[in-house]
C-alpha cells in the first residue's frame, strides 16, 4: 500500500474520533447515516483547525438545487451522486490529491 | 386554466385609475378579441411581456382623449395636444399599472418585461402566436379602455 | 517526495468505495506523479514568466547605477537614457494596450455574455456586446444584477439569487462546479419587448469565480447564454409530435365508426359549437344566468355523451370538465373570474373541434391523391366529405331511421362497458326515415334516457340473476306513425325509479320541503327528475351526467318538438316512456 491509507468508519460518530486522532487528506462521507448524519460531521469537521481546508466529498442521492446549496453552506468541497462507481470515486481522488 | 395570472393586471388598472383619476372603473363582460371587429376603438397601448410558468402578453389601450385625461389629471394642467408629453406618461402609468399587477403576481415564477408604447389608431396587437386575445373593457366616463390578454396556458392547460 | 496520503470514507458506501479504489489504484499513482510534476512546475514557471517580465524595469536601474559611477557626459547620456526609458514604458505600455485589445476582442468573440460582478453585486465595466444583445442595450454601470439583469423575475427567485451571490463571495471551500450546481438560475426565462412585440428568451447562466493573492473572492463573472432557438426548435418538435398522436387519435376513432354517423356528429358539432358561442356571448356578467347556463349545460352534456360513444376521447373529457364546471358555477352570480373560465374552456372546445377540421381535411387530401392516382372521374371523396359546410345541408334532408339505430346501438354498446352492465338496445319501426330537423333533437333525447338507462336504471348482472331476471337488460324503442303524429316508445327492464331515493334527495337538495313531499303522489315525485339539475348519482363522470340529462329530454320533447311525454314506473320491473310528436 505505497503510501496511502484508508481508513473506514461505519457512521459519524466513529467517522470523528478517527479525524480528531489521525490527520486525514481527504474525506468522503455519507449523506445519510446513523447517530451523526453527513452535514453534521462535515460541519464539525470544518471548525477543527487542522481541518479548515480539507477537501470533502458529499455522497448523496439526490442532486437538486437545495441539497447541493446545503451542502455548500455545510462546507462540503464537492459531491458525488449514488450510485457511485469506482471510476466517479478516482476522478475526484484525482481532482483532490 | 390560469385566470389567477390576469385578475391582478385587472386590479391594478382599477386602483390606479382610481389613484390618478379618482374614477372607480369596473371590469365589464371579456370577450374574444378580433382585430377585424372593429368595434373597438384606441390610440396608445402599454405592452407588457410575460414569460416563466406562462408566456404571453398583457396590453394596456387608452384611446385618446382618456390619455390626454391622465395626463391632464397628473400634470394639474390642462393638456389638448396628444405629444410626447402624453406618450411618456402613459408610459409611466403602465409602468406602475405592471409595477402593482407584479405585487400581486408574487406567488407565481413570473418574468414580467418592462413596458413598452405603441401608438396609431386601432393600431395592431399580436399577441402569442395560436393563442387567443381575450379583450376586458373597463368602462369610463370619456370612453373604454382595454385590457387586451394572450397568455399560453389559458388555453393549453 | 513520498507522501503519505491518509484517505477516510464514511457510511454505507464506504465498502462500495473502497472496492472501487483498490480496482484502480495503480491508476491513481501513475496520475500522482504527473501532478506532482505540475506542482512542482509551476512555481518554476511562474517565476520564469516573473523573469522575463521584470527584465527590462533591472535593466535600466543596473545602468542608472553604472551611469552615476561614470560621471562622463553625464547630461547627454542622461538625456539619451531618459528618452530609452520612455521609449520603453511607451512601448510597455503599447504592449499593455495591445494585450488589453486583445483581451477585448476574445471576450466580444465569444457568443456569450459576459460581465462581471463585485461584492456588491454591481456590475462592472467591461461586459461584452453579446451580453448587451442578450440583455438589451442601456446602461448596465451602478446597478446591481438583480435589478438589472434580474429585475424582471419573481421576488423569490431573485431573493435566492442575492443568497446565492452572497454564497459564492463568502464560500472558500466549495468548487466552482459545486458552485454552479447550485445556482438558481441555471436556465431562466427572460423577456423583454422590442418594437411593440414580446421577445422571449430562454437564457442559461453559470458563474466562474475571481479570487485575489489572498484567496479571497474579489470578482464574480457571470456568463450568459441565450438557448431560446435550440429550446423552440426541441418545442417545436414536440409539439408535432403532439399534434400527429392527436390526430391520430382523431382518426382512429374516424375509422371507427360508421361514416354516416360521423357525418351527422361532425354536423351536430358544428352547430353545438355555433349555438354555445351565442349562448355564452348572452351571459351577463354581474347577474345571475342560470337559465341560459342550463342552456349551455343541456348543449355540453349532448356534446359529452357522444363524444364519448363515438370515442373521442379528448373531446369528451374537455366537455365533461365544462360541464362540471358550469354546473359548479350556475347559480352563482356571474364575476369576471369565471366569465374569463368559460371564455378559456370554449376555446378549448372550439381548438377541439378545429382539429377535427384539420384531420379530416388532412384524410380528404390524402383520399383525393388517391382518387386521382387511380385515374378515378368520380368527384373526389365526395362519399367522404365530412366537413361541416356539407354537413350543414345534412339537416334538411330525411334521415333514414337505421342511422337512428347505428348511433343507438353505439351509445348502448359504449355505456354498457362503462358501466360494467350488460343490455341489449333494440329499435322496431314502422317508419323508414325521419325529418331531418327532427333527428338530432330525437337523437339527443333518446341519447340520454338509453344513459339514464344504463347508468340508474339496468342493475348489474349479479343483481339482475338475484332479482330473477336475464342478466342481460332489455331496452327497446318502437317507432309508429299514427295519423299525424310519431309514437315513440321506449322501455327498460331496469329497477324503475327508486321513489325513495328520488325523495331523500330531493330533501336533501332542498328541491321540496319534507311536508310537501308527504303530500306528494309518486307520479309528483317522479317529476322531479326530469327537474333541471336534479340527480340521484353523487359524482359526475362519463355515463352519468350531472343531473342534465332528463331535464334535456324534457326541454327536447316540450319546446323542441312540441310534443308529450308520458312515464309509467314499474319499481322493480322497469320504465316505460311514450314521447307523441307532431309529424
Amino acid at each position: 500500500m505505497d503510501g496511502d491509507d484508508i481508513l473506514d468508519a461505519p457512521e459519524g460518530k466513529t467517522a470523528l474520533e478517527i479525524l480528531n486522532k489521525e490527520t486525514i487528506d481527504l474525506l468522503f462521507v455519507d449523506w445519510n447515516m446513523p447517530k451523526l448524519n453527513g452535514l453534521d460531521l462535515v460541519k464539525i469537521v470544518r471548525k477543527m483547525e487542522k481541518y479548515k481546508d480539507l477537501p470533502i466529498i458529499m455522497v448523496t442521492s439526490e442532486a437538486a438545487r437545495y441539497n447541493v446549496l446545503e451542502a455548500i453552506k455545510a462546507g462540503v468541497t464537492d459531491y458525488i451522486v449514488k450510485p457511485i462507481t469506482g471510476m466517479t470515486v478516482m476522478e475526484k481522488i484525482k481532482a483532490y490529491m | 386554466m390560469q385566470v389567477k395570472y390576469i385578475q391582478p393586471f385587472v386590479n391594478a388598472t382599477v386602483k390606479v385609475f382610481k389613484e390618478f383619476l379618482g374614477v372607480a372603473i369596473k371590469p365589464g363582460q371579456p370577450f374574444l378579441f378580433d382585430h377585424n371587429e372593429n368595434k373597438y376603438s384606441y390610440d396608445i397601448s402599454g405592452i407588457i411581456g410575460i414569460g416563466g410558468q406562462t408566456l404571453g402578453i398583457v396590453v394596456v389601450s387608452f384611446p385618446k382623449l382618456i390619455a390626454l385625461n391622465l395626463a391632464s389629471s397628473i400634470t394639474g394642467e390642462t393638456i389638448k395636444i396628444f405629444d410626447d408629453t402624453v406618450i411618456d406618461l402613459v408610459g409611466e402609468i403602465v409602468n406602475i399599472i405592471a409595477g402593482n399587477a407584479k405585487k400581486g403576481l408574487e406567488e407565481y415564477k413570473l418574468a414580467i418585461s418592462l413596458p413598452s408604447i405603441v401608438k396609431g389608431v386601432n393600431h395592431q396587437i399580436t399577441g402569442i402566436t395560436g393563442v387567443p386575445m381575450i379583450g376586458i373593457p373597463f368602462s369610463t366616463p370619456k370612453g373604454n379602455i382595454y385590457l387586451f390578454v394572450s397568455l399560453k396556458d389559458l388555453i393549453t392547460a | 517526495m513520498k507522501q503519505r496520503y491518509k484517505w477516510l470514507f464514511t457510511g454505507f458506501a464506504a465498502g462500495l468505495m473502497i472496492l472501487g479504489a483498490f480496482i484502480l489504484f495503480n491508476d491513481i499513482l501513475q496520475t500522482k506523479s504527473a501532478s506532482f510534476l505540475v506542482v512542482f512546475l509551476s512555481p518554476l514557471i511562474t517565476a520564469l514568466f516573473g523573469f522575463i517580465s521584470g527584465t527590462s524595469v533591472e535593466k535600466i536601474f543596473s545602468e542608472n547605477t553604472i551611469l552615476k559611477n561614470k560621471n562622463k557626459d553625464l547630461q547627454k547620456d542622461m538625456l539619451e537614457q531618459a528618452l530609452k526609458l520612455s521609449s520603453d514604458i511607451n512601448s510597455a505600455m503599447e504592449d499593455l494596450q495591445n494585450h488589453a485589445d486583445q483581451m477585448d476582442t476574445i471576450v466580444n468573440n465569444i457568443n456569450s455574455g459576459i460581465c462581471f460582478i463585485g461584492n456588491d453585486y454591481k456590475i462592472e465595466s467591461g461586459y461584452n456586446d453579446s451580453f448587451v444583445s442578450i440583455f438589451g442595450d442601456k446602461d448596465y454601470l451602478g446597478d446591481t444584477i438583480m435589478n438589472s439583469v434580474f429585475g424582471i423575475l419573481d421576488s423569490n427567485t431573485k431573493t435566492s439569487i442575492a443568497d446565492y451571490l452572497e454564497l459564492c463571495f463568502t464560500n472558500k471551500t466549495a468548487t466552482t462546479s459545486m458552485l454552479n450546481d447550485a445556482n438558481p438560475v441555471k436556465e431562466f426565462e427572460f423577456v423583454q419587448v422590442v418594437d411593440g412585440s414580446v421577445v422571449h428568451k430562454i437564457i442559461t447562466s453559470s458563474i466562474s469565480i475571481i479570487k485575489n493573492t489572498d484567496k479571497e473572492v474579489e470578482k464574480i463573472m457571470f456568463i450568459f447564454d441565450d438557448i431560446t432557438s435550440e429550446n423552440e426548435l426541441k418545442k417545436e418538435l414536440e409539439k408535432r409530435d403532439q399534434e400527429y398522436k392527436k390526430r391520430y387519435s382523431i382518426m382512429v376513432a374516424l375509422f371507427g365508426n360508421d361514416k354516416k354517423v360521423i357525418r351527422r356528429f361532425i354536423s351536430g358539432l358544428e352547430e353545438d359549437v355555433e349555438s354555445l358561442s351565442l349562448k355564452i356571448k348572452a351571459l351577463k356578467q354581474n347577474e345571475n344566468n342560470s337559465n341560459t347556463i342550463s342552456d349551455i349545460l343541456g348543449t355540453v352534456h349532448s356534446i359529452k355523451g357522444e363524444a364519448f360513444a363515438l370515442g373521442f376521447e379528448k373531446l369528451s373529457k374537455i366537455a365533461s370538465d365544462f360541464e362540471a364546471f358550469f354546473k359548479k358555477i350556475k347559480d352563482e352570480i356571474l364575476g369576471l373570474e369565471s366569465n374569463l373560465e368559460i371564455i378559456g374552456f370554449y376555446e378549448k372546445l372550439n381548438n377541439e373541434k378545429r382539429e377535427f377540421d384539420k384531420t379530416i381535411k388532412v384524410l380528404e387530401e390524402f383520399l383525393a391523391e388517391d382518387d386521382e392516382r387511380n385515374g378515378s372521374n368520380k368527384e373526389p371523396s365526395s362519399d367522404l366529405d365530412l366537413s361541416g359546410s356539407v354537413a350543414k345541408h345534412l339537416e334538411y334532408e330525411n334521415v333514414s331511421v337505421d342511422l337512428l339505430r347505428k348511433e343507438l346501438e353505439l351509445i348502448n354498446k359504449t355505456s354498457a362497458k362503462e358501466t360494467g352492465k350488460q343490455a341489449v338496445f333494440t329499435l322496431n319501426s314502422s317508419v323508414n326515415s325521419i325529418d331531418g330537423k327532427k333527428y338530432k333533437l330525437l337523437k339527443e333525447l333518446f341519447l340520454h334516457l338509453l344513459r339514464n338507462s344504463l347508468a340508474h336504471g339496468i342493475e348489474t348482472p349479479v343483481e339482475r340473476l338475484q332479482a330473477g331476471k336475464d342478466s342481460t337488460g332489455h331496452i327497446t324503442l318502437d317507432i309508429l306513425k299514427a295519423g299525424n303524429s310519431l309514437v315513440l316508445e321506449y322501455t327498460d327492464d331496469g329497477s324503475g325509479f327508486d321513489i325513495e331515493k328520488i325523495k331523500k334527495r330531493a330533501i336533501e337538495n332542498s328541491v321540496v320541503s319534507e311536508e310537501e313531499i308527504f303530500k306528494m303522489g309518486s307520479m309528483d315525485i317522479l317529476k322531479i327528475v326530469f327537474n333541471d339539475g336534479f340527480s340521484t348519482s353523487d359524482s359526475a363522470d362519463m355515463v352519468a351526467g350531472v343531473g342534465v340529462g332528463m331535464s334535456v329530454v324534457k326541454k327536447h320533447v316540450f319546446k323542441g318538438l312540441k310534443g308529450k311525454l308520458s312515464l309509467t314506473n314499474k319499481p322493480g320491473k322497469g320504465i316505460r316512456i311514450i314521447i307523441t310528436i307532431p309529424v
